[in-house]
């Protein structure tokens, strides 16, 4: 063993780089979905700091009505 | 007949009365100064709630976009350790085992080696035992010998001799026991460094 090559005989190994073929494909898959679950997140992210900014808008302006019809100086 | 119609004719009097007087506390006149500000300023957050539940709808469809994604995930996962499991079937056992088989054999070595230095750890603690076990033997005939040669009339001082020395060997083991327990510690200290 100490240095000496050693043959294995390896069956069906047109099926085995189909499968690897298979398994690389699938790994690129899914690293793309990952990237798309990645930016999917970013743009949910984005959409609920809209949501709340728009909220704070609404809040600051409703209380200005209120001030204004309830509390004028 | 014509009494009874008069007092519900009353009843149905004071009635309106009472809706009037609550109306009227619930009335409130307010001065607004510039009208077409205020209405765009009640108009403004209306218009905003309703882009906010666009928002929301958004939101929603971004979820469930999300939630297929993850779906569609876990099913590539599931594909991939499917056929990762039929690489291993179809490849030589031999391959795969082969780092399996290396670290076995260092684990064994590495119990070989633990082995050993138990077993010389034992075998030096079984010596100290035995030379203690001996210096006790040795010193136990040797009084013995001593009581035997001894007159009986001189053996209750001899006793009483007896007795002391006999503390002093037991303080002697105790020195010497403490002894092969600190050099056996040292030595595990030292068989510990080396692995």
């Amino acid at each position: 063993m100490d240095g000496k090559s050693v043959f294995v005989k390896v069956d069906h190994y047109k099926e085995l780089l189909d499968i690897m073929d298979f398994v690389k494909l699938k790994i690129q898959e899914a690293e793309r979905e990952i990237e798309k679950l990645r930016s999917l997140r970013a743009k949910e992210d984005e959409e609920i700091d809209a949501w709340a900014e728009k909220l704070d808008d609404i809040k600051r302006k409703i209380a200005g009505l209120y001030s204004q019809v309830f509390a004028p100086e | 007949m014509a009494r009874k119609k008069s007092s519900k004719q009353k009843q149905r009097k004071v009635k309106p009365r009472q809706a009037k007087q609550s109306s009227v506390d619930n009335y409130l006149y307010v001065a607004i100064p510039n009208v077409k500000e205020f209405r765009r300023n009640i108009l403004e957050p209306a218009r905003d709630l309703i882009d906010n539940i666009k928002g929301y709808e958004s939101l929603k469809a971004l979820q469930e976009e999300k939630k297929q994604l993850l779906v569609n995930i876990a099913n590539l996962v599931k594909e991939l350790q499917a056929s990762v499991s039929k690489i291993e079937r179809l490849l030589p056992q031999g391959l795969i085992a082969n780092a399996l088989k290396q670290a076995e054999l260092e684990l064994k070595k590495f119990e070989k080696k633990k082995f050993r230095i138990e077993k010389d750890l034992q075998s030096q603690s079984h010596e100290s035992d035995q030379s203690i076990a001996t210096s006790k033997i040795s010193k136990l005939f040797s009084t013995g010998l001593e009581q035997e040669s001894a007159s009986p009339k001189a053996l209750e001082p001899e006793t009483s001799l007896g007795e002391t020395s006999s503390s002093n060997s037991l303080n002697q083991e105790q020195v010497t026991s403490q002894e092969s327990v600190d050099k056996i510690s040292s030595i595990i200290e030292e068989r510990l460094s080396k692995l």
